[in-house]
């Protein structure tokens, strides 16, 4: 078995399969039942791409995003924390993630999460309406979205608007299906790229098939 | 930077969050699953005891039935006493390892019975203390499945009575758009007063219920008052005003 960086924090572990992990920050607890990999000492959760959109960029081909050690990010969408748990990996004890969840059933095992894991700080609001927590968040490197709502895009710009530094990285999870179910993905994702134009440099778009079915994951920079 | 600030206004949050909707809801669908599991092992073990008692089984092919008659013993002795079926059976041997595995079944059937009057039974107490108005024009049962149906009673509020009316019939009201028959009822067919009236007024029956549960509801939640007499009077006048007027 050979380990190769991906970025810190992240890493592709090569053995009879490649295996992308987050090196954890905490424990080597499996948060929602993943495998624990020790190397060299050091303890690596597998970061499912079936689970995670974010995971899923990566095995699609995503090779550098600028995310790293003590980095504030915005996670609107968080639900039960699967992702969110290897975020907190990536930016470490120091780093701070906002994660915002609507619904109070998913919203459980987030503040369950947060409460093992220091640098979670949950909110359960809606992301429709940032002004709610916007004296609590302070300004972000990263804003990561993943929300299957219609108006997800409104959603994003929003956010992005208040709480998102310039120059920094938006991550955008776009659902098709959610937007326009009769319009090709394609035609949807072009015309939600259009309406984001004028904000963000698009930097990359992964189509996420088939690790999750109509997804794709924008990264996005803001100007 | 410490999150516990964060944790505690977020349980604050999901515990606000939390109401009784839900919980209806998910007794509810308890109850539904508790009867479903009830009838799946009754009609195994009924077909396992065919294999043993092919004369007890074919006469006892109710559940109420049949677990009387095996409530106490399963040996084919006291089975044929109860029933007056004859003891020489064409079936298996019956051992005294499956007769305690029979009257182990047996058992739990009774038991998950009795789980599900308890469930009912606390539905139709909240029932009755969350929506009294309500569940004195619909019964527990009927509020309780409208309520999870519907999405919660803020959903319900917002509805117009024609569309409580064909709550539970959305096939076919989807289907109306291309045949241009619309239903006229849906789960509001179980009510007490539409099963009574004869097929041509279930229709208008239904209308009726349908917008005196309109107003049950929304007194329920917006106003929080027990009207349940006031309404319940209104509604039997205009249901009786319906039949004369049909001839009924």
């Amino acid at each position: 078995m050979e380990i190769k960086r991906v970025i810190d924090g992240v890493y592709w572990l090569n053995g009879k399969r490649r295996t992308l992990v987050t090196k954890s920050a905490y424990s080597d607890k499996p948060v929602y039942g993943e495998k624990i990999f020790k190397y060299e000492g050091k303890i690596y959760r597998e970061w499912v791409p079936y689970r995670s959109k974010f995971a899923a960029a990566f095995y699609r081909g995503l090779n550098g995003v600028d995310i790293r050690d003590s980095y504030k990010v915005l996670y609107l969408g968080a639900s039960s924390g699967t992702t969110v748990s290897h975020v907190s990996d990536i930016v470490g004890v120091n780093g701070q993630i906002y994660a915002v969840e609507i619904a109070e059933e998913m919203a459980v095992s987030l503040v369950l999460l947060s409460e093992e894991r220091k640098n979670i700080f949950p909110i359960v609001d809606d992301a429709r309406k940032p002004e709610n927590y916007s004296s609590i968040v302070p300004k972000c490197d990263i804003l990561y979205q993943d929300v299957a709502q219609r108006d997800q895009t409104g959603i994003f710009i929003k956010n992005s608007d208040i709480f998102l530094k310039s120059g920094k990285i938006g991550m955008f999870a776009i659902k098709t299906r959610s937007i326009d179910v009769s319009l090709e993905p394609r035609e949807v994702i072009r015309n939600e790229t259009q309406k984001l134009k004028s904000k963000f440099d698009v930097i990359k778009s992964i189509d996420l098939y088939p690790y999750q079915k109509d997804h794709s994951l924008l990264i996005l920079r803001k100007k | 930077m410490d999150n516990s600030d964060f944790i505690d206004r977020a349980r604050h949050k999901i515990k606000q969050g939390l109401s009784d909707d839900d919980l209806i809801k998910r007794l509810l669908s308890f109850s539904d699953s508790l009867e479903k599991g009830e009838n799946t092992i009754f009609e195994q073990l009924h077909d396992l005891y065919f294999l043993y008692y092919p004369e007890a089984a074919s006469l006892l092919a109710e559940r109420d039935k049949f677990i009387d008659a095996l409530k106490e013993a399963c040996d084919r002795n006291s089975v044929s006493g109860k029933t007056g079926v004859r003891g020489d059976s064409m079936g298996y041997d019956l051992e005294d390892s499956e007769i305690q595995l029979l009257s182990m079944s047996v058992n739990e059937i009774n038991n998950i019975s009795d789980l599900k009057k308890l469930v009912d039974e606390r539905l139709r107490e909240i029932m009755r203390a969350k929506y009294p108005n309500t569940t004195a024009v619909l019964g527990p049962e009927l509020a309780a499945e409208m309520l999870s149906l519907s999405g919660g009673s803020h959903s319900l509020i917002n509805m117009p009575s024609s569309k409580i009316q064909v709550i539970g019939a959305e096939k076919a009201m989807f289907a109306a758009r291309k045949r241009k028959l619309t239903p006229k009822y849906g789960i509001i067919y179980n009510h007490a007063v539409t099963m009574s009236v004869p097929d041509r007024l279930k229709g208008k029956a239904a209308k009726i219920i349908a917008a005196y549960a309109s107003l049950a509801v929304k007194t329920d939640v917006l106003s929080r008052q027990d009207k349940s007499g006031e309404i319940l009077e209104k509604m039997s006048k205009a249901i009786d005003k319906m039949r004369k007027k049909n001839g009924n």
